[in-house]
């Protein structure tokens, strides 16, 4: 009879690179093995315990909670302060910083060291204990020890401290192991140390809960120290349990341990750097147990009796609101008083009519929160809110919650919902006890980690704390990572990981097939079977936990009851759960999410401001601005929030916005449902009133008119379905909810019907009603989102209307959107906006705006009939030489600027020294470009640069150099791009520095003395830039062409080939062999269901997007110059997207580098019938082929840039053996393999 | 810590036939020759080495080369021969028995 035995130490893919086992796997392997219960035993971690939990529900076995615990041996620690371990005295070490602030103070920055006196410990002063928590106390005292573990050692090195772990011993179960103090001891055969070891854990825990762990894996040596650990147990009376310490589930997985010991070490896989000889610490079975200890037959009952002892559960789906303390002064009231106090407050602060209708919504609203006991959450909230805001940074509120006017009055979100005519059952629901409202938070991007310390240091340390997220293995990591491991070249190694695309690792086998330029690797057949083979199986390990970058936690009470803490790499304190998991936690939060437009509108308000003096407040503008309705209406919205998009423009074209209720419906059209079910025209036949709004029954006009009879709400749906059934308004939004499973739907309507009829409805009546409801449920959108985007929207909308040039200025400081800078740049110069480059007398560090006088100028564009390009300006050759005039020995001088005329002086512009706020007529504000995206320019430069400037402008190179600390290749960039054009000649400025700086960082004192020694200085009299090298310098040094369009230089090449201009293409029909042009904005290579690789690319052209796809049958003769040229020439066949609606995609065969063919046009190489011609045979017979075979062509899948695109990074690394393309200026985005 | 014995040891890794009785091992069978079993010292298991097979086995990393090992006492039954020191494996994915080390 075998006896009954529970895995009491186990070690799963949470103990990060040390445990092979997933967690429902062990779960499944537990029950299939036939044993009732097993324990969680991660190194230092509870992070896996919530879907521990799930997973044992899963399969019907009990969860039991532990911990492996790091400690640090005696003395080597500083003692913990009472039982919390986050606050210690301030006589003690520095390391008594509040947790929630930065990591390392000026105090600490110097010594590198947290602490003075916490030694650098030895490892052999460290050991593991493995804690099992028997009750909900033994449980709160795991997460605190671990909390304390963390908050004690560096990040990522753990180690709790004895006395820490003295105090917090109640309800806790000490297993002492191979890995402990005893443990060690007990190997190297020292029985009297090893019995005072044990008295010290037995005065800590005492007998019924101190236990010797004993562990074999048939290693050397284990049956001495077994029956060594034994003697000791049965000397002492002390209990005694076997264990089989599981890392792996079974043999098989063995290797999996090798890997991450080798990963963990960072060291290739050798016999001698491994920690286990074999494969035997896996989930054995009650019989593997048996053969194992079957002599001693105790060991195996005691992990039952264990087991039976450790009786906590970890309660799941109970919603834990957070508390509210009652502010001061205050009588003590309810939280609901407190609530309804406030909101009445709200009332009158809005200037809200105390109408009946309002006071029953505020009563119902109420009421509900009452029943669902959330007052305490919006009191926080709203707390929260008014912390942000107070400190002026702008925030908006996202989501359903714009629908509650609880939110609204307590100045949570800035949406009047009655209004509106939105619906709080949409956020707020009672038959979705389970789930929590989520009340998200936009703030500005460039101040979300001043909101993220303040709320941790201004909420007690207990309630609020960060949540994680797990970072997983991808494709590219593990290969990388494992490919170290087994000893392979790094460089091979490296090769073959960027070849994947960004998927996970488990579909590594998958996308190989797919990848044909594996067959180059100098890696064998065999080394990459092994290497895929084994990175594959990592897919899903967690790597480490990060930081998620936007959930807070808000908690009722001490979160260190529930949830273990680490410290993030900034400092922040992070519980060791991800979202998911404080969600089924019941735990509330609230997502802080920065939004970079709203950072980009706080820059361009204050660039008024500092111009000329007008404050503008943002959310008191009026809504029904003329010329905000006129922008939107002519889709000139490049750059604002939400509605930029190649797609949405042309919707706004179509919707024609007048008032702010059109923008609502416009975002919440803007969907692939809506678009493609296509919604919109009966909407807008509707709406133009060509047809009749047609009501499915008269009861629906009311919440349907403003709409003209056309479902675009969920809080339409559930009107009308609880106009129909009679039912409430929460139990109306399930039923919506449901609606969106097909399959339900037959369920849904005999419901639908039954309930009518009860409300007295006729059959006849009902179903138009249905029909209408169930076609078009799934489509709708939320208005309460809509309602509440449609604010940051129009504030954007508005701006770029009534302040372009500061509109401008924080969009490319910024970057919020999806268009590249120079793609921003191009817009503002179509609208007319001067352009002022770079100068180092004017230059902000970021975008700024002044006052220019004079007209700007217009580029000609011209174009021929069928669209092909014919650009005005002067061709690529070059303007001849100028004779040079140096002659060998001549002096070198340059010009120095006259103060009295040359361009003005530079100052902050004050508002006294501008006169009037608006510009007159031959004044307008332009954008001056910033000094902050030079390449390679520090915020330290920028700093001495426009100090220098304060005390007075500088007058020349000279001048410059020597009063501003300004690094030589940073001068050379600035000169390069033009930012020094007002002291003399480029080519002479560079000539100048290069002769007279030798050392590439010299002191200032030894340059000011070379400088002296110099002046006066002449010009070699070189000549200048032409256009074409002012907007490449421009481009390598800034990521801009600035002065021009880059592609406004190729115009004569373009024409010679025939290249149709972007903004012609959808004049062209259906399958037209073209050819477009442009500069590599985008390409993404998102990761296809098959496995195979289509990669999409975004060209600009001056003139609009254009959009190509490369299919895998083409990409080898593509996808090598598309990934590394900046310019492209693309010929293609072209397929009209998107049902119709206009959208355009070219489907490439071809693809040249633009700057190669330009140097053919120049050369008069240049064969423009063989570019044409080139493949197009086998192109065609292979189409056919395959029309023939399947009847119709593959579908073209819709380009998704304009619904995925992500904004461009700010720099990116130069790409390698690109001939052109200065930097790396184009984003790679989703998975782009070799990009 | 895995204390290796400090004396002279000689690997070999030759086949041997194994006399057995209920899982525990009598003698063996090693170049003709059979060495009775006196003690066994001591057994355990190894597993690893997978990274560098070279064998072709479809995904070495799994079957891996699991083996146990056992060192015994064990006399040679012919002339009088001195009693050694020899650890002989088996392998656990198909129970063949080699030799695995001699030592003095």
């Amino acid at each position: 009879m075998t006896p009954p035995f529970v895995h009491l130490s186990v070690r799963s893919v949470y103990s990060l690179r040390e445990g092979a086992i997933r967690l429902d796997e062990l779960a499944a392997r537990t029950r299939a093995l036939g044993m009732h219960a097993v324990a969680l035993t991660d190194r230092d971690s509870l992070a896996g315990a919530v879907r521990f939990t799930q997973a044992c529900r899963a399969y019907g076995i009990r969860p039991i909670y532990g911990v492996r615990l790091t400690v640090g041996g005696e003395g080597s620690l500083p003692e913990a302060c009472g039982r919390d371990p986050y606050w210690i005295a301030p006589s003690a070490t520095p390391r008594a910083l509040p947790f929630g602030s930065r990591r390392r103070g000026p105090s600490e920055a110097s010594s590198g060291d947290p602490s003075p006196s916490a030694s650098k410990q030895s490892n052999d002063d460290r050991f593991v204990i493995t804690l099992l928590a028997q009750s909900s106390q033994g449980y709160e005292n795991l997460c605190r020890l671990i909390s304390a573990a963390h908050h004690s050692g560096e990040r990522g090195d753990p180690c709790a401290s004895l006395s820490e772990v003295a105090a917090h011993s109640d309800g806790v179960i000490v297993l002492l192991g191979p890995e402990s103090d005893l443990g060690r001891l007990i190997d190297k055969k020292q029985p009297e140390a090893a019995r005072v070891a044990l008295r010290r854990w037995l005065e800590i825990f005492g007998f019924r809960r101190t236990v010797v762990e004993v562990r074999t894996w048939l290693e050397e040596g284990d049956r001495g120290r077994v029956q060594r650990a034994l003697g000791l147990a049965d000397e002492t009376g002390v209990r005694a349990v076997a264990t089989n310490g599981a890392r792996a589930l079974t043999t098989a997985d063995g290797f999996l341990c090798d890997v991450v010991d080798a990963m963990r070490k960072l060291v290739p896989l050798a016999e001698h750097h491994r920690d286990n000889r074999n494969h035997e610490a896996t989930l054995k079975s009650p019989e593997e147990m048996d053969a194992l200890f079957g002599w001693r037959p105790q060991l195996l009952v005691e992990s039952y009796r264990i087991a039976e002892e450790c009786t906590f559960s970890l309660g799941l789906g109970v919603i834990q609101v957070p508390r509210y303390p009652m502010p001061d002064g205050l009588p003590q009231r309810s939280l609901n008083e407190l609530l309804a106090t406030r909101c009445h407050e709200g009332l009158e602060r809005r200037g809200m009519a105390r109408t009946q209708k309002v006071q029953r919504l505020l009563d119902a609203e109420l009421q509900m929160c009452a029943r669902l006991g959330f007052a305490g959450y919006f009191l926080t909230v709203a707390d929260i809110v008014q912390r942000i805001k107070s400190h002026g940074i702008r925030s908006a509120c996202r989501g359903s919650a714009a629908g509650s006017l609880i939110c609204y009055l307590m100045n949570i979100s800035e949406v009047d919902p009655v209004e509106h005519n939105l619906v709080f059952e949409r956020f707020m629901n009672p038959y979705r006890t389970t789930e929590l409202p989520d009340i998200d938070l936009d703030v500005e991007s460039a101040r979300r980690e001043e909101v993220y310390t303040d709320i941790l240091t201004h909420f007690q340390t207990e309630r609020v704390a960060c949540v994680a997220m797990v970072d997983t293995y991808r494709a590219r990591g593990a290969i990388r990572e494992v490919g170290k491991a087994l000893g392979f070249p790094e460089g091979e190694v490296a090769d073959v990981a960027k070849s994947f695309p960004h998927i996970n690792a488990s579909s590594i086998r998958e996308a190989m097939d797919h990848l044909p330029e594996l067959k180059r690797s100098a890696l064998h057949r065999r080394q990459l079977d092994m290497l895929f083979g084994v990175a594959e199986r990592l897919g899903g390990f967690p790597r480490h936990l990060a930081l998620h970058p936007s959930g807070i936690l808000i908690a009722p009470d001490d979160l260190l009851t529930r949830t273990p803490m680490e410290r993030s790499a900034n400092g922040f304190r992070m519980s060791q759960f991800d979202k998911d998991d404080v969600e089924a936690l019941g735990l509330l939060k609230l997502d802080v999410i920065g939004i970079r437009m709203l950072s980009s509108m706080t820059h361009a308000a204050a660039e008024v401001k500092r111009a000329t003096g007008e404050q503008i407040d943002l959310d008191a503008i009026p809504r029904d601005d003329p010329a905000t309705f006129d922008l939107m209406r002519a889709s000139r919205t490049l750059g604002c929030f939400q509605i930029e998009s190649p797609g949405q423009r042309e919707l706004l074209g179509k919707l024609q916005p007048k008032k702010w209720k059109d923008l609502i419906v416009d975002i919440s059209l803007f969907r692939p449902g809506p678009v493609q079910s296509d919604m919109i025209g009966p909407y807008l036949s509707r709406r133009g009133a060509w047809a009749r709004a047609l009501y499915a029954h008269p009861v629906m006009k009311e919440f349907l008119r403003e709409t003209f009879g056309v479902i675009v709400y969920h809080e339409q749906v559930m009107r009308a379905i609880s106009a129909v059934t009679g039912v409430d308004l929460g139990k109306a939004d399930e039923v919506r909810r449901a609606l969106e499973d097909k399959d339900a739907l037959p369920d849904i309507r005999r419901w639908f019907f039954e309930m009518g009829r009860i409300n007295q409805w006729r059959d006849a009546e009902i179903e138009p009603v249905w029909h209408e409801v169930a076609s078009f449920a799934a489509f709708g959108f939320c208005k309460a989102h809509a309602a509440a985007f449609a604010v940051p929207t129009y504030q954007s909308a508005w701006l770029k209307a009534n302040h372009p040039a500061a509109f401008y200025a924080g969009i490319l400081t910024h970057e919020p959107g999806m268009y590249p800078r120079r793609a921003l740049l191009d817009d503002a110069r179509h609208e007319g906006i001067p352009i002022l480059p770079l100068d180092v007398n004017r230059s902000q560090p970021q975008y700024s705006i002044e006052l220019v006088h004079g007209a700007a100028d217009e580029e000609g564009c011209a174009a021929t009939e069928d669209g092909r390009i014919a650009y005005c300006d002067a061709p690529s050759s070059d303007p001849p030489r100028a004779p040079s005039g140096r002659a060998s020995g001549a002096p070198l001088s340059l010009r120095v600027d006259d103060p009295a005329s040359s361009a003005p002086r530079i100052s902050d512009p004050s508002p006294a020294s501008l006169a009037s706020a608006a510009p007159s007529a031959q004044e307008r504000f332009g954008v001056r470009i910033g000094l902050m995206h030079v390449e390679g320019i520090s915020q330290a430069e920028i700093d001495s640069v426009v100090q220098a400037r304060v005390r007075a402008a500088f007058t020349g190179l000279v001048d410059f150099c020597r009063r501003t600390r300004v690094s030589r290749p940073v001068v050379e960039n600035l000169i390069h791009a033009g930012g020094l054009d007002a002291f003399g000649g480029r080519r002479d400025m560079l000539l100048f520095v290069n002769e007279l700086w030798d050392k590439k960082e010299p002191k200032p004192e030894v340059l000011q003395q070379e400088l002296r020694m110099r002046e006066p200085v002449t010009s070699f009299g070189l000549r200048g830039y032409s256009e074409a090298e002012k907007v490449r310098a421009e481009v390598e040094v800034t990521g801009m062409d600035v002065s021009r369009h880059i592609v406004s230089f190729y115009g004569d090449v373009l024409h010679a080939l025939g290249v149709t201009r972007a903004d012609r293409l959808r004049k062209q029909r259906q399958n037209a062999r073209v050819m477009i042009a442009g500069v590599k904005v985008a390409s993404q290579t998102p990761a296809v269901r098959s496995g195979q690789r289509i990669i999409f690319v975004t060209l600009d052209d001056g003139t609009a997007l254009s959009d190509a796809t490369i299919f895998e049958s083409v990409q080898e003769h593509c996808a090598w110059t598309v990934f590394h040229s900046w310019l492209l020439v693309v010929r293609g066949t072209l397929r009209k997207t998107g049902a119709g609606r206009g959208g355009v995609s070219i489907n490439c065969e071809r693809a040249w580098n633009l700057a190669d063919l330009a140097k053919q046009h120049r050369n008069g190489t240049l064969d423009v019938d063989a570019l044409w011609t080139e493949g197009v045979e086998e192109i065609e017979a292979a189409e056919a082929e395959r029309r023939r075979n399947r009847g119709k062509p593959a579908p073209v899948p819709a380009h998704e840039h304009a619904a995925r695109a992500i904004p461009m990074p700010a720099r990116a690394a130069p790409s390698d053996g690109a001939a052109d393309a200065p930097r790396k200026l184009w984003h790679a985005s989703g998975g782009s393999a070799g990009a | 810590m895995i204390a290796r014995p400090a004396s002279m040891s000689k690997r070999y890794e030759e086949p041997i036939d194994v006399e057995a009785t209920d899982g525990s091992v009598d003698a063996f069978w090693w170049r003709g020759k059979r060495y009775q079993v006196r003690q066994v010292l001591c057994r355990w298991r190894e597993a690893g080495g997978w990274w560098t097979s070279t064998e072709d086995a479809d995904r070495p990393w799994l079957s891996g080369d699991a083996r146990e090992i056992i060192r015994i006492d064990a006399v040679p039954i012919t002339s009088g021969r001195a009693p050694g020191t020899y650890e002989i494996a088996r392998d656990l994915r198909n129970g063949a028995w080699t030799l695995f080390r001699v030592l003095d």
